[in-house]
């Protein structure tokens, strides 16, 4: 056989093999692994390969079973994972440096190792141990397994067990010969100058041709798109596309969006859909319950839990994100009533719900654990069981790998907790071991490469023999190079005296700064180096390469911002013209206040019945109305879940209505006591995220209020002398043709003569805006609910403002509390709502909707509007559609 | 003398002035270290950002090169040359084992850092926000910060938070804090007037029976109350009523508005008593103990929040900046660690070292006691972090001292190398006398030449440039109309190239520097209104319309009810109303998706969501055929793919979150994640005709041909209150740490600032005429940095009336120095040429033309084969397969169990690879016996495998008559535009082809079904394809053989 080596020619190289056109046989190009396996197989050693994972795993335990103190020690016990992963690469480079465990080893680091080293008689090998085996091999062998190798690589670069591989091969007889790399290009040319001058040539460097190309783009996908063009200009001689980082899913889009075939290089990701689910499982199932997990479990692409259930449950963490409260277990009876449905008198089906409900409760309702003691085995256990299921069934039906990968995944998670050998796992430790598990992750098994005349190469150093053009994408910073050396001067002396000296400290940059420059040494006619993003000028973004040629690069080479690319019809980019296309200009979307009413609108509206909130939006904004009330957009769930405030606002409201029942209201004491006897529990149910850390002061502020806000509601019942009626009293009315309402009254109290009193609980950090309501005769809630309460009849209203501890009313109204003189009465408040309504429904019928928070409607509002509300467009989800958002 | 000041090396100072070639020296000086036999990898150079150390390696590396050095350019790639932070992070992690930590150190980034300490301090918080909250109410202090009218009222968290990072920043441990309490307590109390003797309770009382007296002549005098009186007085007092008939204390801004009613003249004597009581406020016991335990509960609190941080981070292995400064300052201060340090670093090399907090020179001290050379380079007059928690005052007497003390010499870079010589004589002039009276020399302060000459008919360099107006809007209207003269004018502001020669200026030759960002975006706004490019980040990234519609994809994907973001993409997608009448459709949903172009794109991303990142996801959206066409269409192309590159980064930013996290990064929750970041911004533009537009603090290290200072008006604030480090005795350079405490003085009053006793007496303070003092100092500085920026214009910027900062450049007797004499600008009696500034133009002279954009044609999708042919995936169909030959090798090999096909296959094969029938039958039986060992199937007898081995040997030499044998032979083939890459189990050399043998382990016999044929025939036929290309031989043979089964059949194809 007659092989081609280089130090980064294990993901692929350029050329592909190492014969002449067409093709070859017995001539590979092969990287470290492969020149191991290649051997293993010649020599008929080697065996199964087990994951690095696997391998730390064992170290681990080998470590955490050694007595006495070792320099690891402390670190040991603080992260064992992290602890054995960096011994084990440092056992491994010993290993790889022809070390004898067994020696008598003086320097403290070096004799701890090899105790380490003795007693891992059961780790699996690694690649610089399975090279110790091959060598071992070779002291018996007297021919070679390999007629020729072709080092891409200078032998002076290798580290010391490959290069002791070489040098043995040569020995046995092995043709060895480091394939030369000289300047590819003419010398007149851009190209051809800058590789003399690499190589140390005096001569002068002076024009620049568009041989030599350095591009950049702030912008990524624009590079990839003029990168895709560029293919496509391409029509004789060989390519090399280096891909930085084996990564080429952006550049694969712009290669594919002009008909170019895709590199198919995808990087290893944790990142990656399916993989996500173990971690969302666990997430779900830790004290304090976080609704946002749960609701991210729900709306997870294929989720465990089906769509027609998700949509429930979510919607009733939105209303309360929390478990065991009303909304949740009337969102259960609905799913339950809703399979009943689906199944009709299939009496398979029927069975069939009971397990599945189940299941689904499983997910959706884990117990919690508490992070710091920690989950049961066993239910740690069940998860990992239950993620396994899922996946394998959905690989079962899609042989989508990655969902393979998922199951193996909690397999292995599901290993690895058991073999603790913990009854209770805390939260740090299971997230580490998946963590673990997760390792680099998995790469898109749909990316592939595509037939093409050219090749890509994950490392610049794998482009070994000249080739018409070099392209090297994300052309930026890397950490290659700077990995430094654990060993001291005292380990290096002892090491070298032993015969497996350590390699030089050095070794690794010089030979990445090697491959570097050879993949240009190598272009016969052009280069191209593009680098994007935000910062791919700066210098700490720039390749260490470009810091190395800069020098020449500032004289030869051909800087192109691919940003004029926008602004040109064609672009000339080393040696090949782009043509663009003339972007059709297109208005720019504006803020406008007037809509005309779709023929959709009054259809829809006569299905709707109103609000107090609906008509308090209604007098705000009426697009804002319209699009919300009318058509129902809504945003997504998770973006649902209400803020701490809103959440302190709900609970309040709940508490409320327990405290308050109908009869005599509480004594102020007994309130405040019946408020925090309740408030923990209604926290889980409703409000389940004031539990977690960052919202401390916010449940502080909960337990301090919420108790004084409820006996401040109770005296001011008291001082009034009112009973209690009910609490969320619902209403519901017709006014005018089509005005249908609904709601629900807060609290409703008689005096002693048996008048209404209703009252709205409001939580807000300020009274002034309910304030202004009462002055301006602008108080839409308390109007409406009065006239869906008491109709013609008289009666009295009034915010109670929890946090301020204030009863807010009318002046006159004879009621004790915070009197404020008003525009209007609340049935005259009521009466221009309903004629307000009439005119924006006329207004709407007519055919014109107007969106009142954008500049210039003041002038097309109705005259004879007799009340409106303040507009917050700041806070309105609708601000983007009526583009009073975004204006730039 | 100690042990470790016995170990002392020497530290070398440099001094540089702005311009003056800092970084050419420090690379001259590693250079020639590294020259002289230094290796590459002991340097050590910090420097204060990771550009500049890119910037300072790059240089290094090129100047090596140069050299005829790339052997040790290329090892430069190991040297550590980084922030002080990423050169502590190396150290760390090669000292892990000594320090007994995790080898792994995780570095919580700087904008996750507040979620990972409210995380941990969650349960201190719990305990400790009781008591706080009730006194921070009366205080008028909210827990959490939040922002009115563009400002940041702070909360009381902020300050726990406060004194944590500074206590650890400085090296104060927990139980010091309560030290600092009693300090602060002590200086601040002393400022209130002395205790009268009366009790708390008795203030009160006083208050509220003024109060309800004052509430009774309130209603009685209702109807002739003047508007004043009712919209400010009365509610103040209603206020206070109720807050006492609730059973509450009032707070102290109350008392002290109290203390303030009736402001209007006619209804004053109504207020009369409730003034009297409520001005005691400054004497009441409650005020006093209000302070003195809210300073105890702030520190008590910092201090448990101290150890519950240390423990979260503990248990995750995570650090901060400044555990990695405190680790690393650990690390080098071990004697036991000394000769290892001393064999990693030779050499260190600080850069700013002006810029350095405590512990970082704490850090460079212990450095110096380790390695042999150090020098450090920086300029103490462009020291600008004080906000950062920097204390230059320690910073320099620290290098000074330890430069005396070690026998150093300190240089000094005073040849500027930027800035025109009349320029640097400004500043020499304008600056001296200020840095001079605070102890500085004049080697420090002034330039001593210039390496450019004037060009003595050329224009004078120095303008004042006048932009009063009447409202801060107009005022940045006049500077943008005088900034759009400039550019209309080129000709008349020629810039100095660097070959020597000028040009006409353009736009981002000019940079104006603000003091803050409001005032960047405002004159940003200002220039745009001109049609000027500017170079600024600007607010508001979510909400351009690109953004919004590339987020409305991204959650229309992640959530198929987000019936919203559809809306979203209709609405942005097309120019017409249609998504408006869709959304009242019966079927809104069904109407939307119709009238998006891309719709069934964004749906089948979704259908593959699960197997991409939600990065990747961003990206294939942004593909989608008419994504990229839309959004370009609305004009500005460039900027609008910049900020999509900036939400690009801010996917790929949740993405390592939630790893860092060790969380699930999902669609939804990067949808969530994104849309809370409301402040992000928008990136600045990179055009050469964009004005750079940014702060005096972003400027420094940076420079400009015309450089223009604005808000020379800004007044000084220095204010004694709040949470500060200081020296609690003067410091000692070889233990910078060891005086360090802190001052927390809380302000009680809330948003009432003026008489209420301490603003008065506070600012007389010692303490309140240091702050000020320091202020102005650190301003001083500022102005410096600003005034040394420009290369060959500067002009100040004048609103008009008191240009108190630029006046606080003062002469020795006090006088402002810099006044504009119309031909000259005088500094005290020197006077210089200055030339008028440009003429303001109005922004409605601005022409825009549109402009044309391109981007790429479009092109139809084309479909293309995958490169690699797998032979083993190819199924035969266009040729009829028969089995040609079916020979028996011998008796069926038995297998005992029920053994992994895949693994004995693999030991099959690979003992076929290797078996030399030439070793000894001993030998080969104990190679097969370990082979099968390794593969873990003892189902098959050692002697068996050899067996298998000897017939097929048999086999093949029968047949083909001693044939040359080719074990696991690569075969590499291009098929047109794909290629065939495999290894062939065994190849025999026929001389005019070769027969294929393909071992297949399977236990049973082939059987010929034709579907199982055509999968071989498949195989086949690509192989004899492949090498017909490579060799030209046509005659292929194709043998199955089953070693178990002990068969060979042969395949073969008939057309």
């Amino acid at each position: 056989m007659n092989i081609v080596f280089g130090l980064w020619a294990d993901g692929g190289a350029s050329p592909d093999h190492g014969g002449g056109a067409g093709g070859s046989m017995g001539q590979p190009v092969v990287g470290p692994a492969g020149l191991v396996d290649l051997l293993e197989v010649s020599l008929g050693i080697g065996g199964p390969r087990k994951p690095q994972v696997v391998r730390i795993a064992s170290f681990q335990s080998t470590l955490e079973g050694l007595e006495g103190e070792f320099f690891w020690s402390g670190s040991l016990g603080m992260d064992p994972w992290s602890t054995a992963r960096t011994l084990l690469a440092w056992r491994d480079e010993l290993i790889g440096l022809g070390w004898q465990q067994d020696l008598p080893w003086h320097e403290p680091r070096l004799a701890d190792l090899a105790v380490a080293c003795r007693a891992a008689s059961q780790l699996p090998p690694g690649l610089s141990d399975r090279i110790a085996a091959v060598l071992k091999e070779f002291e018996e062998t007297n021919a070679p397994p390999i007629e020729r190798i072709r080092l891409i690589d200078s032998i002076d670069l290798h580290p010391s067990p490959i290069r002791r591989l070489v040098v043995r091969l040569r020995d046995l007889g092995s043709a060895l010969e480091t394939i030369e790399v000289r300047p590819a290009a003419p010398p007149e040319t851009s190209l051809g100058k800058l590789q003399r001058w690499m190589l140390g040539a005096p001569e002068a460097l002076e024009g620049s041709d568009g041989t030599v190309t350095v591009a950049s783009s702030v912008s990524e996908p624009l590079a990839a798109e003029i990168v895709g063009q560029w293919f496509a200009g391409q029509t004789a001689g060989e390519i090399a596309l280096v891909a930085q980082d084996g990564d080429t899913d952006l550049l694969d889009h712009g290669l594919s969006g002009f008909g170019q075939p895709r590199a198919g290089r995808s990087r290893s990701s944790i990142h990656r859909g399916s993989l996500q689910l173990l971690l969302l499982a666990f997430k779900s199932a830790w004290a304090p319950f976080d609704p946002h997990a749960l609701m991210e479990l729900l709306v997870f692409p294929n989720s465990p839990v089906a769509p027609r259930a998700a949509w429930h449950l979510a919607s009733a963490l939105e209303k309360a994100p929390g478990r065991g409260g009303p909304e949740w277990e009337q969102a259960w009876a609905r799913i339950t009533e809703k399979e009943r449905e689906r199944a009709g008198n299939d009496a398979d089906e029927l069975a069939a719900i009971g397990p599945r409900l189940a299941r689904w409760r499983e997910w959706a309702e884990q117990e919690t654990a508490n992070p710091v003691v920690g989950m049961p085995l066993e239910q740690s256990l069940q998860i990992c069981d239950r993620v396994t299921t899922w996946a394998a069934r959905r690989y079962a039906v899609t042989s989508d790998l990655l969902y393979a990968a998922t199951s193996t995944l909690a397999g292995e998670v599901r290993t690895a907790i058991a073999a603790i050998g913990r009854d209770r796992l805390p939260r740090l430790l299971v997230e580490r071991v998946i963590d673990q598990a997760l390792d680099l992750g998995q790469s898109n098994p749909s990316s592939r490469a595509e037939a093409a005349s050219w090749r890509s190469v994950p490392h610049p150093g794998s482009v070994w023999a000249p080739t018409t053009s070099v392209v090297w994408w994300n052309f930026g910073t890397t950490r290659e190079g700077t990995a430094r050396s654990p060993w001291s001067d005292g380990e290096r002396r002892e090491l070298a005296a032993a015969d497996c000296p350590a390699d030089e400290v050095t070794v690794c940059a010089r030979a990445a700064s090697a491959a570097w420059e050879r993949v240009i040494l190598n272009a016969r006619g052009k280069v191209l180096l593009v680098a994007g993003g935000l910062d791919c000028e700066a210098d700490d973004s720039l390749h260490p390469l470009a810091h190395r040629l800069k020098p020449a690069l500032d004289v030869v080479g051909t800087r192109i911002g691919l940003e004029a690319a926008l602004s040109t019809p064609a672009l000339t980019i080393a040696g090949t013209t782009i043509e663009r296309q003339a972007i059709a200009p297109r208005s720019l979307p504006t803020a406008r206040f007037s809509w005309e009413t779709p023929a959709g609108f009054s259809p829809r509206l006569a299905q709707i019945t109103e609000s107090a909130t609906s008509l308090e939006n209604l007098l705000s904004c009426q697009l804002m109305w319209a699009l919300r009330h009318v058509a129902r957009l809504r945003p997504g769930r998770v973006r649902s879940i209400p803020d701490a405030n809103q959440l302190l606002g709900n609970l309040a409201h709940a508490i409320a209505r327990e405290v308050f029942t109908p009869g005599t209201p509480p004594e102020p004491d007994m309130a405040a006591q019946s408020a925090t006897d309740l408030l923990e529990g209604r926290i889980d149910q409703l409000a389940a995220p004031l539990r977690h850390p960052e919202f401390a002061e916010e449940l502080n502020f909960a337990r301090r209020r919420l108790p004084a806000a409820m006996a401040s509601l109770a005296r001011c019942l008291s001082d009034n002398q009112l009973m209690v009626e009910s609490t969320e009293q619902q209403v519901s009315g017709t006014f005018e043709p089509l005005l249908a309402l609904r709601g629900a009254i807060d609290l409703v109290a008689r005096d002693r003569s048996g008048n209404a009193v209703i009252i709205d609980l409001k939580w807000t950090r300020s009274e002034k805006a309910r304030m202004e309501e009462l002055s301006k005769g602008r108080a839409v809630q308390l109007a409406t609910y009065g006239a869906l309460f008491s109709g013609e009849q008289p009666y009295r209203a009034g915010y109670f403002l929890l946090n301020q501890r204030q009863f807010a009313t009318l002046e006159g109204s004879g009621l004790v509390g915070r009197l404020i003189d008003g525009d209007r009465s609340f049935p005259d408040t009521w009466a221009a709502i309903v004629a307000a309504w009439s005119i924006w429904r006329t207004s709407a019928e007519a055919g014109q909707i107007l969106a009142t928070g954008v500049e210039g409607v003041r002038d097309h509002l109705p005259p004879e509007l007799t009340i409106d509300r303040d507009v917050h467009c700041e806070r309105c989800d609708y601000s983007t559609l009526c583009r009073v958002r975004g204006l730039a | 003398m100690t042990e470790a000041s016995t170990m002392q090396n020497r530290v070398d100072t440099t001094i540089a002035s702005a311009g003056t070639g800092k970084t050419y020296r420090l690379v001259e000086e590693i250079v020639a270290e590294v020259g002289a036999a230094l290796p590459p990898h002991r340097i050590l150079a910090t420097t204060f950002t990771k550009k500049a150390a890119a910037e300072l390696v790059g240089r290094i590396r090129a100047r090596l090169i140069e050299a005829g050095r790339p052997d040790l350019s290329a090892a430069m790639l190991s040297a550590r040359i980084g922030t002080v932070n990423s050169v502590c992070g190396s150290l760390i992690s090669e000292f892990a084992f000594e320090l007994g930590r995790s080898p792994v150190a995780e570095v919580i980034a700087e904008d996750r850092q507040a979620s990972v300490f409210s995380r941990a301090a969650g349960p201190v918080i719990e305990e400790f926000g009781p008591a706080i909250s009730e006194i921070a109410e009366r205080f008028g202090v909210q827990a959490r910060s939040y922002s009115v009218h563009g400002r940041t009222v702070r909360g009381w968290q902020d300050d726990v938070r406060r004194a944590v990072d500074l206590a650890r920043s400085n090296g104060i441990p927990p139980e010091r804090l309560a030290h600092c309490a009693a300090r602060s307590a002590a200086g601040l109390l002393g400022l209130l007037p002395a205790a009268t003797g009366q009790a708390a309770e008795a203030f009160d009382a006083a208050l509220a029976s003024a109060l309800e007296a004052c509430t009774v002549e309130l209603d009685r005098n209702k109807s002739g109350l003047k508007a004043g009186t009712l919209n400010k007085d009365v509610p103040t007092v209603d206020k206070a009523v109720r807050t006492l008939r609730g059973g509450d204390r009032i707070s102290w801004p109350d008392w002290a508005r109290l203390a303030k009613l009736g402001a209007t003249k006619a209804d004053e004597a109504l207020f009369t008593h409730v003034v009297a009581a409520a001005a005691a406020h400054p004497r009441h016991p409650g005020l006093k103990s209000d302070l003195q335990r809210y300073i105890e509960l702030i520190f008590d609190c910092a201090a448990s929040c101290m150890t519950a941080y240390g423990e979260y981070k503990r248990a995750r292995g995570l650090l901060d900046f400044v555990d990695q400064e405190m680790l690393a300052l650990d690390i080098i201060s071990n004697p036991a660690n000394t000769e290892r340090l001393r064999e990693l670093i030779g050499a260190v090399f600080v850069d700013e070292f002006q810029d350095s907090s405590p512990i970082q020179i704490a850090i460079f001290t212990a450095l110096s006691r380790i390695a042999g050379r150090n020098l450090w380079v920086g300029d103490p007059k462009q020291s600008i972090y004080g906000f950062r928690d920097a204390d230059p005052a320690l910073t320099s007497a620290a290098s000074a001292a330890i430069t005396a003390a070690t026998g150093g010499t300190t240089g000094y870079l005073r040849r500027s190398y930027r800035a025109r010589p009349q320029l640097a004589g400004f500043v020499n002039a304008a600056i001296a006398p200020n840095m001079l009276r605070v102890g500085m020399s004049e080697e420090e302060i002034m330039f001593d030449g210039c390496e450019r000459t004037e060009d003595p008919d050329g224009q004078p360099g120095l303008s004042f440039w006048d932009m009063s107006g009447k409202n801060k809007v107009a005022r940045t209207a006049i500077l943008a109309g005088r900034i759009a003269g400039l550019l209309s004018d080129p000709a008349g502001w020629t810039v100095a190239m660097k070959g020597g020669g000028t040009r006409e200026a353009r736009g981002g030759d000019i940079a104006v520097l603000c003091r803050g960002n409001a005032q960047v975006g405002d004159l940003a706004f200002a220039l745009s209104q001109h049609g000027i490019r500017v170079a600024v980040e600007r607010s508001g990234l979510l909400f351009q319309p690109e953004i919004e519609f590339a987020l409305a994809a991204f959650r229309w994907i992640a959530d198929a009810s987000d019936t919203l973001a559809l809306a979203e993409l209709a609405r942005l997608a097309t120019e017409t109303d249609e998504w408006f009448a869709a959304v009242f459709d019966e079927d809104a949903k069904a109407g939307l998706i119709a009238r998006v172009p891309f719709a069934d794109a964004l749906a089948a991303i979704r259908d593959r969501a699960h197997q991409l990142t939600p990065a990747e996801i961003l990206d294939a959206l942004l593909h989608a055929e008419t994504v990229f066409a839309t959004l370009l269409g609305w004009g500005n192309a460039e900027q609008r793919l910049q900020n999509l590159e900036a939400l690009r980064g801010m996917v790929e930013a949740y993405q390592d979150e939630q790893h860092a996290e060790r969380q699930a990064a999902t669609l939804t929750g990067a949808c969530e994640w994104v849309a809370s970041r409301d402040n992000a911004r928008q990136p600045q533009s990179r055009h050469p005709d964009a004005v750079n537009i940014m702060t005096y603090h972003a400027a420094k290290g940076l420079e400009w041909p015309i450089v223009i200072l604005t808000e020379l008006d800004a007044p000084a604030k220095g204010s004694p209150f709040g949470m500060i480090a200081q020296d609690e005795a003067a410091p000692d350079w070889s233990s910078p740490l060891a005086a360090r405490v802190l001052r927390f003085w809380p302000w009680p009053y809330g948003e009432q600032q003026k008489d209420v006793g301490l603003d008065v007496s506070a600012p007389a303070s010692p303490e309140g005429i240091a702050a000020l003092a320091e202020e102005r100092l650190e301003r001083t500085r500022l102005l410096y940095v600003g005034l040394t920026r420009a290369r060959d214009h500067l002009a100040l910027a004048n609103t008009g009336g008191s240009q108190t900062w630029l006046e606080e450049l003062q002469a020795n007797s006090g006088a402002p120095l810099i006044s504009n004499a119309g031909t000259t600008i005088n500094v005290g009696a020197e006077a210089f040429a200055s030339r008028s500034s440009p003429d303001a133009l109005d922004p409605a002279e601005a022409t825009s033309d549109p402009v044309q954009e391109y981007m790429r044609p479009v092109s139809a999708p084309i479909a293309h084969p995958p490169l690699r042919i797998r032979p083993s995936d190819a199924i035969l169909l266009e040729a009829d397969v028969v089995v040609a030959a079916t020979e028996r090798l011998g008796d069926r090999i038995p297998l005992v169990g029920d053994p992994d096909l895949q693994l004995l296959g693999e030991a099959i094969h690979r003992f076929l690879a290797a078996d030399d029938p030439n070793t000894g039958t001993t030998t080969r039986t104990s190679r097969a016996a370990a082979t099968l060992a390794r593969w873990t199937v003892p189902q098959v007898a050692p002697a068996d495998l050899v067996e298998i081995s000897d017939r097929l040997r048999s086999f093949v030499d029968t047949r083909f008559d001693g044939a040359a044998k080719l074990k696991e032979w690569p075969v590499h083939a291009e098929d047109g535009l794909q290629v065939v890459v495999s290894r062939l189990d065994l190849l025999v050399d026929l001389g005019d082809g070769y027969a294929i043998v393909d071992h297949k382990s399977f236990p049973g016999s082939v059987t010929l079904d034709q579907d199982r044929l055509r999968e071989f025939a498949g195989q086949v036929s690509q192989y004899a394809r492949a090498i017909e290309r490579i060799t030209g031989r046509k005659r292929i043979e194709y043998w199955i053989h089953q070693p178990i089964a002990a068969v060979m059949t042969r395949i073969e194809l008939t057309e």
